[in-house]
């Protein structure tokens, strides 16, 4: 691969912080060929899309194996997206089942559930790539996450797990311009971690509540919404939708309650800040988020 | 920290201060982290002004309680 597509502008140059656009895609190249085949954790997120489609252009099909992650904490919509892209770019792709519901430490739901999860996927795919010849296994995480509280950061690097989009300073928003550029259908895709991350800290993580959860998702999606979440918080759901959506929630307000009291919630409750990145961390204090990175 | 009511107790006075009329709080969540505001979905706009006072007198989160309408 020699260049990436320019924006619109023809030469346009990005620069955000130190590094202009450019060079932080120059840098991620050369990460991916120090690595020679590589083997990435891909969820069909904004991230691991955008890292899948520049191996296989850096490095070529057969030295990369796009790996997802599946149990009932991966959302079928984010499944069908991941499939979309495996098979319009050509990125080699596997399947595996992940098995974080058996562990207690990860049902419990404390802080650090990350941890726990990343753990058995990160030690899946070390064995997966080991077996199959691949020099180095991926993940997606960017220069943003360096900053926030992200205890699966540390499941990758036990494991030996690298990051090449955080490692070449690549923010969530250049990503989001490079995958435009690249004609990923990704490029503007709301974030979509998995659904237990709807769950506050302390509240058991079981199959129910996470189908709750997908099916409420579902339904506002049916119903135009883009960027929100459903939180779950026992017999109450606590929809946070983008700014840019609320005006539009409040008109749907009594349909939006029918709808989620028949997924099985008590009580639907709209949360009146709206979407916001973490939402559950606020609720952490700062020595407890420092204890479980 | 208060207990439940007392802070229920709280959110409404302060409601009511702000204008807001006839307002009914409960909490909601598994550890009672959540000022349910049953209001007017007019509302929303000054409860989320007013979310930093609620939150401060002991909620994680502040929201309206959506009642739902014939199917």
């Amino acid at each position: 691969m020699g260049s990436f597509p320019a924006g619109r502008s023809g030469r346009e140059e990005v620069r955000i912080g130190m590094a202009t656009l450019e060079e932080k895609h120059a840098r991620l190249v050369e990460i991916l060929r120090e690595c020679g085949s590589v083997c990435i954790g891909y969820s069909g997120g904004v991230d691991s899309v955008f890292l899948a489609k520049v191996a296989v252009d850096v490095l070529g099909p057969e030295n990369v194996l796009a790996v997802t992650g599946r149990s009932a904490t991966y959302p079928t919509v984010q499944l069908e997206m991941a499939l979309a892209c495996v098979r319009q770019f050509g990125i080699p792709h596997e399947q595996i089942e992940t098995d974080e519901m058996s562990d207690p430490n990860y049902v419990a739901n404390p802080a650090n559930r990350c941890y726990f999860c990343k753990t058995e996927l990160w030690s899946k795919l070390t064995a997966l790539a080991a077996a199959r010849g691949y020099a180095v296994v991926l993940d997606g995480s960017n220069a943003d996450d360096a900053g926030d509280h992200r205890p699966g950061m540390r499941a990758a690097q036990e494991l030996g797990v690298r990051s090449p989009l955080l490692e070449a300073g690549l923010t969530k928003a250049e990503i989001r311009e490079l995958s435009r550029r690249l004609g990923l259908p990704t490029w503007d895709q709301p974030s979509a971690p998995c659904l237990a991350s709807r769950l506050p800290y302390g509240l058991s993580v079981t199959p129910e509540r996470l189908r709750q959860v997908e099916a409420a998702e579902e339904a506002m999606r049916r119903r135009g919404f883009r960027e929100f979440r459903v939180r779950h918080h026992g017999d109450a759901a606590r929809i946070e939708v983008a700014p840019a959506e609320m005006e539009r929630a409040i008109a749907q307000a009594g349909a939006l309650a029918r709808e989620l009291r028949d997924v099985g919630f008590e009580r639907v409750l709209l949360d009146v800040e709206g979407y916001r990145r973490g939402a559950l961390n606020e609720g952490l204090p700062l020595v407890r988020l420092q204890a479980v990175r | 920290m208060m207990d439940v009511a007392a802070r229920i107790a709280a959110v409404e006075r302060l409601l009511r201060e702000r204008g807001i009329e006839g307002a009914v709080v409960r909490a909601a969540g598994h550890e009672s982290e959540i000022a349910a505001v049953e209001a007017p979905r007019e509302s929303a706009t000054v409860l989320a002004a007013l979310a930093p006072e609620i939150k401060a007198l002991g909620f994680r989160y502040v929201a309206l309680e959506l009642i739902p309408d014939e199917a």
